[in-house]
């Protein structure tokens, strides 16, 4: 998975930078979710039941492997930025199909599959489902834009 | 002044005059790892003088910030500056041996493998807040003290079995390491959620619980993201080499 762009004169890392920007996207899409779903607007909880242990339990590894994730993809794109190994253009591309991911699969499997929780407690729920999802894909149809501009050597950074 | 202020003002003065008996012979110490020894042996001394210690024997949330800075920060900060290594380059180089040996020895191994450190910690914490032990503690001074020691060293402990620069022989791999980070992070989250929702440790007032417990899960992250960083950065370091500018794809 090594790509190349005529200007950098050392090997550029197309797989490990878009490791690292998918990283930092799901861990930011689960902090901004946190942030301002949970805490905010306390609309819902990871698991929402009546406090059981392990529930909570629950809620604590999802929060460290948020965290994990976030400090792993910030650790491992400043390795690539201080090497001149990362890939430009594939940054934002990655970040966005992290980001959009994370958000549908939170939707989908989450809420719908699993029904672990629903995105607010209202009699109209649909809307919010559909706004949930409708955001998921809109990052995900971004960033996989973005992955095709970046492949084309059509990027931004790339010019 | 107390033992604690006495013993962690003699080691920062140990470490100023290491770092300055380097700096006279011409070998290069980082001023930073001075200033973080420094730092961390101040915030010791800090949290654990008579005055911020009174107000943690009769508050949760002052008990926890003690906690988060003895138990977890300042650890971290101590560790990070690397005292053995510096000591080490103060003495002569069979005393260097020594440590190696004594590092290596098996009980020492055992003592310093990340589970048994993770176990002192995490399971130290959760045999405090869960069992009466926290009610005991406080009515047996010379108890507390001794808890106070227990967590301070088991945070060295666990910093350094984890991510220590200090040499250490025969570590576990990178990837287990780091797998006993992520396990011992999610169950200090879990048992501050546990705390808050149902109410350890039961002789503590609820309300003091509460907020202790969400100082416990926000402020407890810091020490733990830094160590997250630092294992990473351990990890890519061998992982991603610089390149050479004049090597072209």
């Amino acid at each position: 998975m090594n790509g190349s762009n005529g200007k950098n004169r050392v090997r550029t890392r197309v797989g490990a930078t878009l490791l690292a920007a998918v990283l930092l996207g799901i861990g930011v899409m689960a902090a901004l979710d946190e942030i301002i779903f949970h805490q905010l607007l306390a609309w819902h909880h990871f698991v929402e039941t009546d406090s059981s242990a392990l529930a909570l339990a629950s809620d604590g590894l999802l929060h460290t492997l948020e965290l994990v994730l976030l400090v792993s993809g910030a650790a491992l794109m400043l390795r690539l930025h201080e090497t001149g190994q990362h890939a430009a253009g594939y940054r934002g591309a990655g970040f966005l199909l992290g980001m959009g991911g994370f958000q549908l699969f939170d939707g989908i499997v989450d809420h719908k599959i699993l029904g672990l929780h629903q995105v607010r407690y209202v009699d109209n729920l649909l809307i919010y489902d559909i706004g949930w999802n409708a955001a998921g894909l809109l990052l995900l149809a971004i960033g996989y834009w973005l992955l095709r501009r970046a492949r084309h050597g059509e990027a931004m950074s790339q010019r | 002044m107390n033992g604690f202020t006495l013993v962690f003002g003699l080691l920062a003065g140990l470490y100023g005059w290491g770092w300055w008996r380097l700096k006279t012979r011409g070998r290069a110490w980082p001023r930073w790892r001075l200033v973080l020894f420094c730092g961390s042996a101040l915030a010791i001394g800090i949290v654990l003088s008579p005055p911020l210690m009174h107000w943690a024997h009769g508050d949760f949330r002052g008990h926890m910030v003690v906690h988060l800075v003895a138990g977890m920060i300042a650890p971290l900060g101590l560790v990070m500056a690397a005292p053995v290594t510096l000591a080490l380059k103060n003495v002569p180089a069979r005393w260097g041996r020594r440590w190696v040996g004594f590092v290596s020895s098996l009980p020492m191994r055992i003592l310093s493998h990340p589970i048994t450190a993770a176990v002192l910690n995490v399971g130290g914490l959760m045999a405090l807040y869960l069992t009466d032990l926290y009610a005991v503690m406080l009515h047996s001074p010379g108890f507390a003290l001794w808890l106070h020691w227990h967590f301070i060293i088991a945070g060295c402990l666990f910093s350094w079995a984890i991510a220590g620069p200090d040499p250490a022989p025969q570590r576990p791999a990178l990837e287990w390491r780091f797998a006993v980070l992520v396990v011992s992070m999610a169950a200090h989250a879990m048992l501050s959620k546990w705390m808050f929702q149902f109410h350890f440790p039961a002789s503590v007032p609820l309300e003091q619980v509460r907020q202790g417990a969400e100082l416990m899960f926000y402020a407890g992250e810091l020490p733990e993201a830094l160590l997250v960083y630092v294992l990473a950065r351990q990890w890519l370091r061998s992982r991603y080499r610089e390149t050479p500018a004049s090597i072209t794809s």
